[in-house]
């Protein structure tokens, strides 16, 4: 059973839907991603990058000729803000997946190298913190960039990118001795 | 491997999203799901024309007039929870009222007041969802399947010991949705089993049902709690709203902002100091009981539906027979029962 995946009758088509297609079509792939990396796993990426389609159609009227820029503030901007909020007991989720899979000292006695503990350890952060390392580290954008994308001050990125950082290394620490220096770049 | 850790770190994320492909009719089902809830929007919200009025009309006098569509029974003296004390004449400071806030919060517990939350949402649509499914998949994922409902304006909110009930309301104070629950929670192993069953009633369809779910979740690993454990922003459903500001106050969140007039009361205002997001809180608390009256939160930048607020009006009332009734939801008559309803949990429609 999926959500609206109940077999009703397609709505009629819309330039919009046209438009969104041929936009997935030419960067879905990437969002989705994209998308991934946000959330920590595929099911909550599709969750995330769907919602961010349905606020995209609500909202068609101002996109202004940008869909794509439009889409993907709107995809970070919703992983910043925790995105998933609704209900008290589903607030639990976090939590279930910080508690059931991304212990480090599991990890330990695993051979997973540096690179794959990064990017579990990476879903343990806070959402702003996560979205700050993804668009600062994966999609490669500066500081001002960032900070124009999240709606926030180039401080608010830096500081927010040091934290991520820290705890990155702090949740990586039994890697140390195949660590190179973690730095910061502007 | 790259010469730098941040290097590494894109490395890491590409081999986590390396093989990752879009899902097919991922654009379809956004777009039916978007229809479904325009519809459903449409219908709560008809007669707009009154909607600005009646939520200035409800803001402006909290806990001074009764409140729109507020079914239960008048509330009683919050200040049950402490013995009203005189305004001390030393300065009061944040951590002061923090300390004082955060045991009152914790003897209103212990007494078994009943707390009864108006909140007002701006930007941010409260909305009645319902749980079809819920499952853990073997990696400690959990997996929702859902169904959007009716969308609201405001809500009351009554919680009380596991027990929360939640009536949404147009602007107008006409109800949309009503939905009330109840959580037992056991353990069992490692594990946290939580039993929740709840009433649900759509005014847009005329419609109630009644369902359960049962959650089986791993118990909680230890928590940075201060580290998340601002306010986060409003989620809607608020059966939390008491221990998180409890958890934000004691981590120190908030500053000294002097008082303010809210309704009859000359308030302390608190205002967040750490942010985890980009929002603000701002906290008012009775200086006789010192406990939380109204909680804002504001969204200071533009984005993609611009600033939002919801504002939270709280009272805390005895647990009388009069005020535990408020809890049970009341289905009218001539509603019909559906069979199939999921778990009706309202929250936020994002």
């Amino acid at each position: 059973m999926g959500r609206d995946d109940d077999g009703t009758r397609p709505p009629a088509r819309r330039p919009a839907m046209d438009e969104v297609e041929r936009l997935l079509a030419e960067r879905g792939e990437h969002l989705m991603r994209a998308a991934i990396a946000l959330t920590g796993n595929r099911s909550d990426g599709e969750d995330l990058l769907q919602a961010a389609l349905e606020r995209l159609l609500r909202h068609w009227g101002r996109v202004e000729g940008d869909a794509e820029g439009y889409l993907r503030r709107t995809l970070y901007n919703m992983a910043a803000d925790g995105w998933r909020r609704r209900g008290a007991w589903l607030r639990k989720l976090p939590l279930v997946h910080a508690g059931g899979r991304h212990g480090p000292a599991a990890d330990a006695v695993d051979t997973v190298d540096l690179r794959d503990a990064l990017g579990r350890a990476l879903a343990q952060l806070p959402p702003r913190q996560r979205a700050v390392l993804v668009l600062r580290y994966w999609e490669e954008l500066s500081q001002a960039e960032t900070a124009e994308l999240l709606g926030c001050a180039e401080g608010t990125v830096k500081s927010a990118a040091a934290r991520g950082l820290r705890r990155l290394r702090e949740l990586t620490a039994p890697w140390d001795d195949h660590r190179p220096q973690l730095t910061e770049k502007r | 491997m790259s010469s730098t850790e941040t290097d590494l770190l894109h490395d890491s994320i590409d081999r986590l999203t390396q093989d990752e492909r879009l899902p097919a009719g991922l654009a379809g089902r956004a777009f039916r799901r978007q229809r479904h809830r325009r519809i459903a929007l449409r219908a709560a919200t008809a007669g707009t024309a009154v909607v600005a009025a009646g939520v200035i009309a409800t803001v402006a006098l909290p806990g001074a007039a009764p409140r729109a569509g507020h079914q239960g029974p008048p509330a009683q003296a919050g200040a049950a929870a402490q013995t009203p004390t005189a305004r001390t004449p030393v300065a009061l400071t944040a951590a002061y009222v923090s300390s004082h806030t955060e045991r009152a919060l914790a003897a209103a517990q212990r007494k078994n007041l009943v707390e009864e939350i108006h909140t007002v949402g701006q930007n941010y649509p409260l909305g009645l969802t319902q749980v079809l499914s819920f499952h853990l998949d073997g990696g400690g994922t959990g997996h929702v399947v859902e169904q959007a409902g009716p969308t609201a304006n405001q809500e009351n909110v009554w919680s009380y010991r596991g027990q929360l009930r939640e009536q949404g309301l147009d602007a107008a104070g006409k109800p949309v949705f009503d939905a009330s629950s109840t959580t037992a929670q056991s353990p069992a192993g490692s594990r946290t089993v939580l039993n929740v069953s709840g009433t649900g009633v759509d005014y847009t369809s005329r419609a109630w049902w009644r369902s359960s779910l049962q959650l089986s979740l791993p118990a909680p690993a230890g928590q940075t709690a201060c580290a998340s454990a601002f306010l986060p922003p409003p989620v809607g459903t608020t059966l939390d709203w008491a221990a998180q500001i409890r958890t934000a106050l004691s981590c120190g969140h908030f500053q000294m902002a002097g008082h303010e007039q809210i309704g009859p009361t000359d308030a302390i205002k608190l205002v967040s100091v750490k942010v985890n997001g980009p929002y603000t809180v701002t906290l008012w608390v009775d200086p006789s009981t010192y406990l939380p009256i109204r909680l804002i939160w504001n969204w200071l930048d533009p984005r993609a539906q611009g600033p939002g607020t919801l504002t939270g009006d709280f009272q805390w009332v005895k647990p009388t027979q009069e005020n535990l009734g408020a809890l049970q939801v009341a289905v009218p008559d001539g509603f019909t029962q559906k069979h199939s309803g999921g778990l009706p949990v309202p929250g936020i429609n994002l």
